[in-house]
């Protein structure tokens, strides 16, 4: 359970010293530590304790940190900054999905893996000691030259984030692997790609996908992404390995009976994690392989080579493995006609084309239009909005659910209607948002469009 | 230094000048053959895209939803040939509110009538699955292919034949009685033409090179 530590500036060095720790939303008088606006976001990238430590000087705030870090028992997230605005959301996101130590750079935000806690409190005790005895104190003279006449608590943030970044740098050098992510590049105004590539807070459900990917699929995911980052696996491993396990349920549907019919649908229940792990492994090698003083080459991973590559290598195998599913499913039909059998696969892959083209159109056309509003509403209810247009997710639950229990007739037959009024739905979806959106050409760089577009 | 050759050779606007491919471009994935092309360039972009591609599909949907089964010869070729309305749009640069939908409409008029055609006349399921499922995949590439800045070559583009050119071949094949080696041969010589192209582009992207 990751426990965030935020270093807040006391208003001054009595209240730091009778009431060192808070939590978010503690009143107390005269000393409101801006932090308020943090715990609702902290819990959203997956934090599930918070402290906040009130601190007299940076000294006082790398104390804190080896303290928690000693009492800790997963991993700690310390965050400097004051200002909630500081820290992108998606950036915390990002760094909380990754295996090891790792530090945003440059806005003072570190998290610490369990396995580092020990040697980050000794070289928070031994920077702590340095500050307190003075020998930094050259380096902190450097970062406020007229901060002279400021707030105090102002002064004292500053000198709290560039103590964190002290930390950073010495931790660094002292062994351990600090991974360094790019703050700015996780920024989601700043993405003008596709709207799969858009980091999604955990639970939050990513543009396109339904319930079942946001609440079920993407817990898996996460881990599995970790698990492949850990052990050196590239995106396109994952996608090898999910086309290869569709490929060999295509061809258990394909023998037709029940017994094979439940072992294609675990087959494919195995393969659907897989891709999404991919896609979260996939934006994690573009934020690590982006120039820190070049976000805007991050925010477009599809331009860089490789991964427009894997991108496209994942869509390509995806849409093969899905169509073999169904003509595996036709094969498997030998109850009735067989030319029905493939009327029926022929139809469900035309309306999965159809729907899949219609989705990229839009997006294409909408690339160049100012950015909507988002949608609104409680998430389970979008979540649910975005399930009946039949994302990928639920199509495969359709499918193992229908197939083993009512043959593939009736999963050809559920997909086929499904994906009927999926198709009708988008639709419709999307006319209202193009008679609302402004004309091509405008300009605009759509940075929130993909709440509307869903790549499916 | 030389001036990048348009991908597409139809890219002509409105005013006559040659409108190179951008990133982002609808017009661009419409998958028009040499004959939809020269068809667009008659009215010179000067019509909008949607409505004739609504005419052609309706013409196409109605004929499908009667049957074509049965019909004499020249008849099959019916819907095919109304498709080809749709051809007039071809020059349009596609940025009205709603041309976005022409894609798709193009592509379901494609699958509807090479589906239709095909089944009542004994086309084994299986064939008609795998040339549906090479142009599917071959406009999922299209599209990713377009939003990279890579879009195919003017030579693959007219060697796909187009929509309305595989329209007219299986059309053609139906009529003459000889579907089932037509479909075989379309399926095969489309699997292999998209993905070889496809295949080398993306490696080549990879790579650097592209």
């Amino acid at each position: 359970m990751t426990v965030a530590l935020l270093l807040a500036a006391a208003p001054d060095r009595l209240s730091a010293m009778t009431r060192p720790y808070r939590r978010p939303g503690d009143r107390v008088a005269g000393s409101k530590p801006r932090v308020d606006g943090m715990d609702g976001r902290l819990v959203a990238v997956g934090v599930r304790q918070i402290k906040v430590a009130m601190c007299a000087d940076a000294a006082d705030g790398l104390r804190a940190v080896a303290a928690t870090a000693r009492s800790a028992d997963d991993a700690v997230l310390v965050c400097a900054s004051e200002r909630p605005q500081a820290t992108p959301t998606t950036a915390l996101a990002m760094l909380l999905s990754g295996p090891g130590t790792a530090a945003l750079a440059g806005s003072g935000t570190l998290l610490v893996a369990r396995d580092d806690l020990p040697a980050v409190a000794k070289a928070a005790d031994a920077l702590a000691a340095r500050i307190a005895s003075g020998q930094r104190q050259a380096d902190a003279q450097a970062h406020r030259p007229s901060l002279r006449r400021m707030h105090r608590r102002t002064r004292v943030a500053s000198e709290l984030s560039i103590a964190v970044r002290s930390l950073i740098e010495d931790i660094d050098g002292s062994g351990v692997r600090v991974t360094s992510l790019a703050a700015a590049a996780a920024t989601p105004a700043r993405d003008t790609t596709s709207a799969a590539s858009r980091p999604a807070r955990p639970g939050e459900g990513r543009p396109g996908e339904g319930l079942l990917a946001a609440l079920v699929v993407a817990p898996l995911a996460d881990r599995i992404a970790r698990w492949a980052a850990a052990h050196s696996l590239t995106p396109n491993a994952l996608t090898g390995t999910a086309f290869a396990l569709a490929g060999c349920a295509a061809a258990w549907f394909a023998a037709g009976t029940r017994s094979d019919a439940i072992i294609g649908a675990v087959l494919l229940c195995v393969a659907l994690p897989l891709r999404q792990a991919r896609a979260r492994l996939a934006e994690r090698e573009a934020v690590l392989s982006a120039p820190e003083r070049h976000p805007t080459v991050l925010s477009a991973p599809e331009r860089h080579p490789t991964a427009a590559f894997g991108s496209w290598l994942e869509s390509a195998l995806g849409a093969l493995a899905e169509y073999g599913v169904y003509a595996g499913l036709a094969a498997g039909w030998t109850t009735a006609r067989p030319r029905q059998a493939w009327e029926f696969a022929t139809a469900a892959m035309i309306v999965l084309a159809l729907r899949q083209m219609t989705d990229a159109c839009y997006g294409l056309a909408i690339e160049r239009r100012p950015a909507g509003p988002v949608s609104a509403g409680h998430r389970l209810l979008r979540l649910a909005g975005q399930s009946i247009a039949l994302p990928s997710a639920e199509r495969t639950a359709a499918i193992c659910l229908t197939a083993p229990l009512g043959g593939p007739r009736l999963a050809l037959s559920v997909l086929l209607g499904w994906g009927v009024v999926a198709f009708g739905y988008s639709l419709a979806e999307r006319g209202v948002a193009s008679r609302v959106a402004d004309p091509l050409g405008d300009g605009g760089d759509g940075g929130e469009r993909a709440a509307r577009t869903g790549t499916r | 230094m030389t001036a990048p050759e348009p991908a597409f050779g139809r890219q002509t606007a409105r005013n006559g000048a040659r409108r190179p491919t951008v990133p982002g471009d609808i017009a661009a994935c419409r998958d028009d053959g040499p004959l939809a092309s020269r068809i667009g360039q008659v009215v010179q972009g000067q019509l909008p895209p949607l409505l004739p591609a609504i005419a052609g599909i309706m013409v196409t949907g109605m004929l499908a939803a009667v049957g074509l089964h049965g019909l004499p010869g020249p008849l099959v070729l019916a819907p095919a040939v109304a498709m080809l309305l749709a051809a007039l749009g071809a020059d349009h640069p596609h940025d009205g509110r709603v041309d976005w939908l022409v894609l798709p409409l193009l592509q379901a008029g494609q699958y509807v009538y090479l589906a239709a055609i095909a089944f009542p006349a004994g086309v084994p399921g299986p064939v008609i699955f795998a040339l549906i499922g090479s142009i599917a995949l071959h406009h999922t590439d299209v599209l990713h292919r377009q939003r990279r800045g890579v879009p195919p070559s003017s030579q693959v583009i007219a060697a796909g034949l187009g929509w309305e050119g595989r329209m007219l071949v299986a059309g053609l094949g139906v009529m003459l009685g000889i579907e089932t080696f037509v479909y075989i041969a379309l399926a095969a010589y489309l699997w292999v033409l998209f993905g070889w192209d496809s295949l080398t582009s993306w490696l080549a992207v990879r790579d650097g090179s592209l």
